[in-house]
């Protein structure tokens, strides 16, 4: 009896232990993790002067913060314009990227086909070339459909949104992830499923996608940020400074004269830009958690 | 079945593609027509540049001036963002058939470019009684820099020029009694010589004397003061010349003694900042950039705020006097109608016109392109440091040292060979910032900017 | 009968997606086989001077860079990828085993998701800085001479440290949402069994967590490679266009930058099919690695 307690003490005690490592391991990572962020913020706020201070300003005192770097970045493009089209080709992208890559992680993970692994290691295999390459020749693509406007006959918005989205509505990458996530779900699943008649197209949609829920939503996450960020070809192709997205106006922030970046004022407009991504991520990473615990799904 | 039909269509594919790409043949170059008079229909031309807001608003108000001379041409001008992202817009659009009408950039993206025919000559149009413009009121360099081209044809116009200059802290100078000229330049001996007293690490004293920006600049600059040879037109690499080796040898001293400095000294690309510190004396970047030397009240450095005097840059005693003159030109692209190309004339003839440049040097700080742009009674205002308007007194200071330089400008040679004139530019910054950092020594640095160029 | 009718339906879920990479990836990557055959090919003109077989690759191989891109992009490779996989497992299974402030902390390791890559370089800049560093100042503590990480005249070794730290640490957020969401996905039954019969936490982790994530680091690991094989992006973030170290320029050259040389050259005659050549070699040598990779987890991933 009295062995017992002891043991389960010991037992506490090496369990509080472990937690109070694990929560320690975790701050320090969240420390190192943070320095370039919290680098940004700060050079976001330092006026010039602070900014050309040796060695570094790691502290500045709030009365020394300067917001209208904010402001001039604001004044540099036409940021509400490109947040408008933004969101809507992050949409469109993802809306896209999201149906093509259930389909075919589903075809890949549970349809059993005449040349499958080939088809999934060509599919591999291109990711294994470079991008600009791509760009070169789907500029051309692009341009031949007639998505660029010609010499007599502007590019519309319509163009400017097909040559802006259409190439990004699939992804290897992701159906790759999907794939993986797919093939994990216990095939008892998907022969019960048949035994019961339900098509495959059902099965696929009342029970792979809710399962696979977490990896889809990390999959619409990673594709939005990815249209956010993207920069060479929405430059690339669109005609119309109203059509270019949030990135085409970071790289106004240097002085055009002389070439010399203006880096707080950069700083100012990246984070203008990275803002709402982190709401939508904070409002998404909610989802996700709900959508584990609720899944209910045993194996 | 259906592996044969991914071959089908991946073969379908290739063949769609040896279509799209034909044998190299006779390639036919039409010839430019000059239309004797503006046609009455709507024109509308696309102009490519990289202003930004700020710059572009000037640029927007004299493209409405324009356009209220010719009101039947409608100017579309977009700006591409920075020099690199216009070229490759403009290489694929050329490729893809979808060029804009004209647009801005270096010597030696127009010679890129040409390997696509997709620039025309503009001398027909320089020429003509019409339309034409007086060449010999441009400044020689320029007009020798856009004509450096096969045949020695004008393929573009200068635009938005700027060259070097050298900011001192003038504090420090007075200090030692030494009086520099704001339009003669000194000698890099005397530079040595003023070293010995203000090199250390004393109350009136720098790290260095002379940060120089660019180290390309430096080396090509330097290499033609020593008339040493550097790279032509043909895309030669001649470094491995007796007097380019005896200037670099002149550097790697100068470099010891502490005289002269590359920003890479504080791991930086520009000196600015570290003149403002009081790192160093003397810098020497573009005439563009002088908004960034000047301190401002409650400067943090050793000097304080400081003030600040503006000089040309240091030639070689008995040398050929030179200095870089940069900045971006204008071309006509050829996929245009002949409509297009004559209203893409008159828009860089209007862009380029005495008055418009002058205001452009004003209100930018780059430099009139046309003599007459300089000698207009609204620059000499704005050259006249006796009643300039404080404000613009660096400004000011900065455009006469640069006017001083105007007889011995030059020019990059450019070329787009697989190696462009701008590889032989980075690779000459590259060799001198090896040889500042003692990673290499003068001859190795030599060796290995030739091996990186031609292989 | 019904094998033929399962082949219909699969090509039927995959046309979606296989319409768009057909015409935006496969066509491109044939393109690419089909550039590296033709001598002087120019893009402005379309036009090109009959046929070579080797003369672009040999092109690609007798760049002076070449031998040092190929050690470079190796060392990057076989060293950063191991070591971000294994921080970002375990980071992500301390993570999943706490209940309080896991969100948070989950958003503070997405973070450099979100940070601009211009950020992130001047962060690093700083935290190499020879006088003001903070490793420097770290190293200070215990008496160890500031070392010159990525400033002017830096050591190829000391450059290439400091770009792995960099490589790895840009690697770190994407990693940990994945095998984040995969830890999610595994069913509590196996935890809550392993608790009843008490299994060391060691145990837990190599006989149920691996072998229930390894799909994910299977992906991972892939992804990875390939990714690691592509290092360019980092190399100039760190060190700009010189590709290394002021003094040492384009010692930290790697295969993609000879990729990207050539396709800043664009214009210039031949200049594309050098670039399509460097992208098939450095294609063959990911294509071998993935295939290895591929092998060896058909026995080792537990689906």
């Amino acid at each position: 009896m009295e062995n017992s307690i002891k043991i389960d003490k010991v037992s506490r005690r090496n369990k509080i232990i472990a937690k109070v490592f694990v929560y320690f391991f975790l701050v320090l990572f969240a420390v190192i993790i943070l320095i370039p962020f919290y680098w940004m913020v700060l050079t976001s706020v330092k006026s010039m002067q602070d900014l050309t201070v040796t060695p570094p300003i790691l502290f500045l005192p709030f009365d020394r913060w300067r917001l209208d770097n904010f402001q001039s970045a604001l004044n540099a493009a036409p940021y509400l314009i490109f947040m408008r089209n933004t969101v809507i080709v992050s949409f469109l992208s993802t809306v896209g990227t999201i149906f093509t890559t259930i389909f075919a992680a589903f075809a890949f993970s549970r349809l059993n086909f005449k040349g499958r692994d080939t088809l999934f290691m060509i599919l591999l295999s291109s990711m294994m070339i470079p991008g600009e390459m791509f760009v070169i020749t789907n500029f051309i693509t692009v341009s031949d459909l007639g998505w660029l406007g010609s010499n007599n006959v502007s590019q519309t918005y319509g163009d400017a949104l097909k040559a802006l989205s259409l190439p990004f509505m699939t992804s290897i990458f992701y159906i790759f992830f999907l794939r993986q996530t797919f093939r994990q779900i216990p095939n008892e699943l998907y022969y019960a499923a048949k035994v019961d008649g339900t098509s495959d197209f059902k099965y696929l949609w009342r029970i792979m996608v809710p399962i696979a829920k977490p990896t889809i939503i990390t999959i619409i996450i990673l594709n939005a940020m990815g249209t956010w960020n993207a920069y060479i070809w929405p430059n690339l192709v669109t005609d119309n400074v109203n059509f270019r997205l949030v990135t085409n106006g970071l790289r106004t922030a240097y002085n055009q004269l002389s070439g010399q970046v203006i880096y707080n004022e950069q700083m100012a407009a990246a984070l203008i830009v990275t803002l709402p991504l982190l709401i939508v991520f904070f409002l998404l990473k909610k989802y996700i958690m709900r959508g584990v615990s609720r899944s209910g799904i045993k194996g | 079945m259906k592996k044969l039909l991914v071959f089908m269509l991946s073969l379908s594919l290739v063949l769609t593609l040896s279509g799209c790409y034909s044998k190299t043949g006779e390639t036919e170059t039409e010839g430019v027509v000059v239309l004797a008079e503006l046609p009455d229909e709507e024109i509308n031309i696309t102009f490519w540049h990289i202003y930004g807001q700020g710059k572009s608003e000037l640029l927007d108000a004299l493209i409405a001036e324009f356009e209220e001379m010719y009101p039947n041409i409608t100017v579309e001008s977009i700006s591409q963002g920075s020099y690199t992202d216009l070229k490759s817009k403009a290489i694929s659009s050329i490729s893809a058939g979808n060029t804009p009408d004209l647009l801005v950039g270096y010597p030696d993206h127009f010679a890129e470019y040409l390997n696509g025919n997709a620039i025309i000559p503009l001398d027909l149009f320089i020429n003509d009684e019409t339309w034409g413009v007086d060449l010999t009121d441009f400044i020689d360099s320029y007009v020798e820099e856009n004509s450096q081209y096969e045949g020695g044809v004008m393929y573009s116009m200068p635009y938005s020029k700027s060259t070097e200059m050298m900011v001192y802290n003038k504090t420090v100078f007075d200090h030692y009694g030494i009086t520099l000229s704001n339009t003669e330049p000194v000698t890099w001996e005397e530079l040595e010589t003023y070293a010995t007293q203000i090199v250390g690490d004393g109350e009136f004293q720098c790290d260095y004397l002379v940060n120089y920006d660019s180290s390309a600049n430096l080396f090509i600059n330097a290499s033609r003061q020593w008339d040493g040879q550097y790279t032509n037109t043909a895309g030669e690499v001649l470094v491995d010349d007796a007097n380019t080796v005896s200037m670099l040898n002149y550097m790697s001293g100068l470099f010891d003694s502490k005289t002269l400095a590359l920003p890479i000294a504080w791991d930086e690309s520009y000196g600015s900042a570290n003149f403002l510190k009081g790192d160093v004396c003397m810098t020497i970047g573009s005439t563009a950039g002088i908004a960034y030397n000047i301190p401002l009240p409650g400067n943090v450095g050793k000097f304080g705020q400081f003030e600040v005097g503006i000089a040309p840059i240091p030639q070689k005693e008995g040398g050929v006097n030179s200095v870089m003159q940069q900045g971006p030109n204008i071309a006509i692209m050829s996929d245009t109608t002949d409509a297009e190309r004559l209203a893409s004339w008159l828009l860089i003839k209007h862009l380029t016109s005495a008055e418009a440049t002058a205001q452009w040097a004003i209100d930018t700080g780059y430099l009139p392109v046309r003599y007459s742009g300089y000698e207009s009674a609204e620059y000499q205002a704005f050259l006249d440091t006796a009643n300039y308007d404080p404000d613009w007194k660096y400004q000011s200071m900065t455009a006469n040292a640069a006017y001083a330089q105007v007889d011995f400008f030059q020019y990059d040679p450019a070329f787009a060979n697989r190696v462009t004139s701008s590889d032989v530019r980075d690779e000459a910054g590259l060799a001198l910032e090896a040889i500042f950092a003692k990673t290499k020594t003068v001859q190795e640095a030599i060796a290995n900017m030739i091996a990186q160029l031609v292989w | 009968m019904l094998e033929e009718k399962n082949n219909l339906k699969a090509w039927l879920y995959l046309s979606p997606a296989l319409v768009l990479l057909a015409v935006f990836t496969f066509y491109p990557l044939f393109n690419a086989f089909y550039l590296v055959f033709l001598k002087d090919f120019n893009y402005l003109l379309r036009e090109f001077d009959g046929y070579t077989l080797l003369g672009n690759f040999s092109y690609v191989v007798r760049n002076p860079n070449f031998k040092q891109a190929m050690i470079n992009t190796f060392f990057i490779v076989f060293v950063s990828v191991p070591v971000s996989v294994m921080i970002a497992l375990f980071v992500s299974v301390a993570l999943n085993s706490i209940k309080k402030l896991q969100g948070f902390f989950q958003t503070i390791y997405f973070l450099p998701y979100v940070t601009n890559a211009i950020a992130v370089g001047m962060a690093f800049a700083f935290i190499f800085h020879q006088d003001y560093g903070l490793i420097n100042t770290f190293l200070g503590w215990f008496n160890v001479n500031p070392i010159n990480w990525v400033g002017t005249g830096a050591s190829w070794g000391n450059a290439m440290f400091s770009l792995l730290v960099y490589t790895i640490w840009g690697g770190l957020a994407f990693k940990i949402m994945i095998f984040l969401s995969g830890l999610q996905s595994i069913d509590k039954q196996y935890y809550d069994a392993a608790r009843v019969d008490s299994t060391p936490r060691r145990r837990v982790f190599t006989k149920i967590t691996v072998p229930l994530l390894s799909p994910m680091i299977l992906y991972i690991v892939i992804t990875s490679f390939i990714g690691a094989f592509k290092a360019y992006a980092t190399v100039v973030g760190m060190f700009g266009v010189g590709l290394g170290p002021a003094g040492n320029p384009k010692s930290m050259i790697t295969m993609v930058a000879l990729v990207y040389d050539a396709l800043e050259h664009t214009g210039s005659i031949g200049a594309i099919s050098e670039a399509a050549a460097a992208s098939i070699i450095l294609f063959s040598i990911t294509l071998l690695f993935t295939i290895i990779q591929m092998w060896v987890s058909k026995k080792r991933v537990h689906y």
